[in-house]
Formats: structure tokens, sequence, C-alpha cells
């Protein structure tokens, strides 16, 4: 199953690209596809997409232009596109 | 409500024009207060558009003394107000600008202590503090009085400005419900980018005091400079934010 994974801000900045096309096996939870995508990348992109075996409370999972709020248990179709929104403010 | 003066009318003509905002929004913006936390790089570019679309007052909240790493994006700001207050001159760029509009600026950012009353002399809030303490605290204040908060943020090339209003849109502690642990005071940006977020955010603060256009209510408009995509995200609200959610029971 293929995804389109979009990167924002911090976590683009600490992966070096902010979007990234990736296959995975169809049926598994975007966490785990999330889990195993990481591991092409820092521990930094880690500490930022997770807090121990979750997604971290703060990171924003956009699915198809829509928040999705059960991040850690939603499942995707094939070519949805996923946007990981890393928080930001104001200076 | 006041009346337009003569004078306000010459200064707005052009925006009087506009369709579905005319002399009716021009005097609900005349006779409408907005607050401001921190008149940075963002916070400076949304004041000044506030100033130049006829607000009848504006309060701005910032601490602190002007430095020079502020002057590449805090345009309210001025060469000889190094080392001074910035709030000197915030007062000083915008009364030459136009002397018809009130300011009162405040030389603190928003803390425990003056939330509740700034937010009670404005209509409208803008958030566009750095600190997630500060923005929390806004968030809850403005929830608490019931009033539309628009809040902006950025990082990189890259900005974001969530209309919210409390009972009927997300608010910041539905989407962020603690302090970001990664987040840094310190980031990457260039003062046109932070000026482009701004805009956006005056820009749907105009439009929900006055009425007119569609405001982007519970989605979150995300800016990325270098493609120049603006993408519209829906936002939803968290069922057990303990902010907000005792108004949807
Ligand atoms: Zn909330």
């Amino acid at each position: 199953m293929k995804t389109t994974f979009i990167f924002t801000s911090q976590l683009a900045a600490a992966a070096g690209c902010d979007k990234i096309c990736f296959e995975s096996e169809a049926g598994e939870t975007l966490l785990k596809i999330t889990r195993a995508l990481a591991k092409n990348y820092k521990a930094k992109v880690n500490d930022i997409l997770f807090s121990d075996d979750k997604f971290s409370p703060t990171i924003m999972v956009v699915v198809n232009g829509n928040q999705v709020l059960d991040k850690n248990d939603v499942l995707l179709n094939e070519d949805s596109e996923v946007m990981f929104i890393t928080p930001m403010a104001g200076g | 409500m006041q009346p337009l003066s003569e004078e306000d009318k010459a200064i707005y003509e052009w925006q009087l024009s506009v369709p579905g905002f005319g002399e009716k929004g021009q005097t609900i913006l005349r006779n409408s207060t907005a607050l401001v936390s921190r008149c940075g790089g963002l916070g400076g570019p949304l004041t000044f558009q506030l100033a130049a679309a006829g607000f009848g007052k504006l309060i701005i909240a910032h601490g602190g003394n002007l430095k020079h790493s502020d002057l590449n994006r805090q345009i309210l700001m001025r060469y000889d107000g190094l080392g001074k207050p910035r709030t000197e001159s915030i007062e000083q760029t915008l009364k030459q600008f136009n002397p018809n509009i009130e300011v009162e600026t405040v030389n603190s950012n928003i803390n425990e202590e003056n939330a509740e009353e700034l937010v009670r002399k404005a209509d409208i809030v803008f958030d566009a503090a750095p600190l997630f303490q500060e923005r929390f605290l806004m968030n809850q204040e403005a929830v608490k009085q019931n009033k539309p908060l628009i809040d902006a943020a950025m990082y990189n090339m890259e900005g974001q400005v969530i209309p919210i209003i409390p009972g009927k849109t997300p608010c910041l502690n539905c989407l962020y419900p603690e302090i970001p642990p990664h987040w840094k005071r310190q980031f990457p940006v260039i003062g046109a980018l932070s000026a482009l977020v701004a805009n956006v955010a005056a820009l749907e603060g105009i439009k929900h005091l006055t009425g007119f256009g569609t405001v982007q209510y519970g989605k979150m408009i995300y800016l990325n400079g270098l493609d120049m995509s603006m993408t519209k995200i829906k936002i939803e609200r968290a069922k057990d934010c303990k902010v907000c959610s005792h108004l949807f029971d």
C-alpha cells in the first residue's frame, strides 16, 4: 500500500525532506507504518513523532486534509496523504 | 455606535467600496477593540494591518527591550528604539501612522496577572506569542470570556492561522493538550513570511467581526512560503479538552 507523507516545520528540518512516498502492508495502523518509516531517519525524527510507544500528544495527524483524533489506531486506505503538523508559535 | 467621521470616510475610502464590507463594516471596526499578544514578527504586521483597517482601539501587550535581532521582522519597531522598551517604538510608529486610533500598550507579556483584564477590554483577541504558556493562557481566557481568538504561528517558511470561536470551533488546547517538548523560543524565520501569516490572521479577524466573506471556522489555515501553497485543514475538538469541552455538553 502506497502512502504519501508530508513533514512540516521542525519535523521537515529534522528529516531533511518534506515529502516522501512510502510502501507498507495493507491493514497496518498508521502508527506502525510511521514507526517503520521513521527508522530511515535520525533519532530526532523519532523524538518529535513519538512519546513512549505512541504518537506524541502534540503531533497533529492529518489524513487527506482532515485532522484525525484517534491517531494511534487509524487505518489508511491506498494512496492516502498523511501530514504531520508539528507545533509552531509566534515570535 | 460612534459613526464614521468625515476624516474616517476619507482615510478608508478605498475599503468602503469593498463588497460586503462597506460603511457598516467600517463602523463596526471603528467601534471595536482588538488585543494583540506580542507585537513581534507576527504581531507587528498584524497590528499594523488592524490600524490600517481602522480599529477604534488597539491594546498591545509586549514586554522587554528592543534588540538588533528583532529588526528583521518586527516592523513596528524603530532603529532608534534599540535598547528601549518595545512598546515605545510600537506606540510611536502607530501614532505617526494614524493618530485617530487609540493605542494602549502594556510593557509586559500576557501573564496570569494581566490576562483576564486585558481580554475583558477587547472585542477580539489576536495571539502571536512565541511561548505556549502565553498562548494557552490567552486561549483559556478567551474561552472563559467567550471572546473570538485568532491564533497565528510560524516556523521557518511555514505558518498557520486558527480562528477560534468558543463553543463553535476547537480551541488551542484541543490541538495541543500540553506544552510541546521540542518547541524552542528561537527559530528560523524571514520577516516576509511572518508578515504573510499575520495578514491572513488580520483578515480572518476583520471578516469575523464585520461578518463578510467566509471565515475558516473549524479549520487551520496552513501556509507554506516555500511553494506558496495554502491548505485548509479541518480540525477537531478534543472531547476531553480541559479548556473548552464543557461548552459542548
Ligand atoms: Zn478545546
